[in-house]
């Protein structure tokens, strides 16, 4: 129970106590104890009301004689309670649920119709649920020729189609500056996702982010000279451009530190590196250092820490989702692995450590991803309430018919 | 609405789809980590009046438990 799934099936088991009962259930319970109270007191005046005739010679004395109108009392409750109650509501409910399936609605768990009858508040998640969870990179910004000068770029496409255009950008650019170079390596390395061609549509296993991050890579490649794109193989850039690098470690994403890396051998030079990307405000104000256009790492000041989290903002407003793309040179004591299974393990069990590792990293550029709205949502507010209404109100006088129909059952 | 994206992308998606209004005030829009700190009293009463204007509410960079917590805290004040 102490892994990250543990933590999160104690949350859901500590949600599942929690849980109460429907208010159908609520409703018939009331009722229940309500007619067990009244039958009570109903049949405890029947026996006092003849408290007189227990004298009665006819029974045999005042004992016999309690004893018998108790026997009555007993009776008249027996007879009271509405046996018929359970079947007469089940086939309320039935009656209900083909009701509902005539107008093409059917319900596997007759329990979440009522729950939905009497709801005041809706918890929404956003992703996948609202949007579409099919993410695509809009818009990114490398640095140019110092910290403040960024070349910015659009990127159009949609969903995983590695094909688009990259505003500003010209053939060759990618070989003119290196800073693009790594760029791709980073987002491609540090990256589990895959991306596939299924029946003439590109889908993605993976991070719908990280996916999107492989797209970009590969709408990049086309501005690649020394590239030769080939329709046989989906992510071709992709695997063109890590050529060069063996990963050996990949440190997970953990939401405290909000970024994720992997550590990675370079094959010729044999050094290690490491691969970082996560959230602007977190990579940005740890960073010490960008990447220029040239190549070159520079420092970077707070105030233009500030100005690039500006623009990461403006990103954020458009309802972009934001990521800085970042790289490390000096693994620390990770720098002396050379093999998979030779990194040091004892370091990368605790996920809390992993902050460690990341800081400092080198700031490459920040890329902007859009998870649109499903076209479905938009009104669906005002929909959501007027059939929320109607629900309400039909259960609502079904659940009077039972109560009624119960009661003259009885 | 509960979202683990920081705010400004949750305000923006929220906005889209009309679950806060266009002119609404940021005061709509909270990070869940910092709805956790306030006292219950000042938890409570924001809850209240966004379901007193029948305003929604956006809960940005939330983590799993904090669905949990809100949803408690929902259910408590129904």
């Amino acid at each position: 129970m102490n892994t990250e799934l543990g933590i999160i099936q104690k949350e859901i088991v500590g949600a599942k106590a929690e849980e109460q009962e429907t208010p159908l259930r609520q409703k018939l319970d009331q009722f229940g104890e309500l007619l067990a109270k009244v039958i009570g007191i109903i049949c405890v005046v029947i026996w006092l009301v003849n408290i007189r005739k227990f004298n009665d010679p006819a029974h045999g004395g005042f004992i016999a004689g309690s004893l018998y109108y108790f026997k009555v009392a007993v009776a008249l409750a027996v007879a009271a309670i509405p046996e018929g109650l359970p079947a007469v509501i089940t086939t309320c409910l039935a009656l209900g649920t083909r009701k509902m399936a005539k107008e093409r609605a059917i319900i596997r768990k007759l329990p979440s119709v009522e729950t939905l009858g009497c709801t005041t508040v809706i918890c929404s998640d956003k992703t996948g649920t609202l949007t579409t969870n099919e993410m695509v990179v809009r818009e990114f910004f490398l640095f140019d020729t110092s910290p403040t000068e960024l070349f910015q770029s659009e990127v159009s496409g949609v969903s995983y189609d590695p094909t688009g255009a990259i505003s500003d950008l010209e053939k060759g650019d990618v070989n003119k500056f290196p800073n693009f170079k790594l760029f791709c390596q980073s987002m491609s390395l540090n990256n589990q996702a895959k991306v596939t061609l299924k029946g003439g549509k590109f889908v993605s296993s993976g991070l719908p982010t990280e996916a999107a991050l492989k797209v970009l890579v590969e709408k990049i490649g086309q501005y690649d000279q020394t590239y030769q794109r080939s329709q046989q193989v989906e992510l071709g850039y992709n695997q063109y451009i890590t050529k060069e690098y063996q990963t050996l470690a990949m440190l997970e994403f953990t939401r405290t530190r909000q970024a994720m890396s992997v550590l990675c051998k370079n094959k010729s030079t044999q050094n290690n590196v490491m691969f970082i990307k996560g959230a602007p405000e977190i990579l940005i104000s740890r960073a010490k250092e960008c990447l220029l256009s040239s190549g070159e790492r520079v420092p970077i000041s707070e105030g233009q820490k500030s100005t690039i989290l500006e623009k990461v903002n403006f990103f954020a407003q458009k309802g972009y989702r934001v990521l800085a793309i970042a790289v490390k040179y000096d693994c620390g004591p990770l720098a002396e692995c050379d093999r998979p299974e030779n990194v040091p393990k004892e370091l990368l069990r605790d996920p809390y450590n992993y902050a460690n590792f990341e800081d400092e990293p080198v700031i490459i550029g920040v890329v902007a991803l859009q998870d649109p709205p499903r076209p479905d949502v938009f009104c669906s507010n005002y929909f959501c309430i007027s059939k929320l209404f109607s629900l309400y109100f039909r259960l609502q006088v079904r659940l009077r018919n039972v109560e009624r129909l119960g009661s003259m059952y009885s | 609405m509960i979202t683990g994206d920081i705010k400004d992308t949750a305000n923006s998606i929220a906005k889209q789809i009309r679950i806060i209004r266009e002119d609404d005030s940021n005061a709509n829009c909270l990070n869940a980590g910092d709805f956790e700190k306030l006292s219950e009293s000042e938890q409570n009463s924001i809850l209240s009046a966004a379901m007193k204007n029948k305003s929604g509410l956006v809960f940005a960079r939330s983590e799993p438990k904090h669905k949990r917590f809100l949803i408690k805290l929902l259910s408590n004040l129904v």
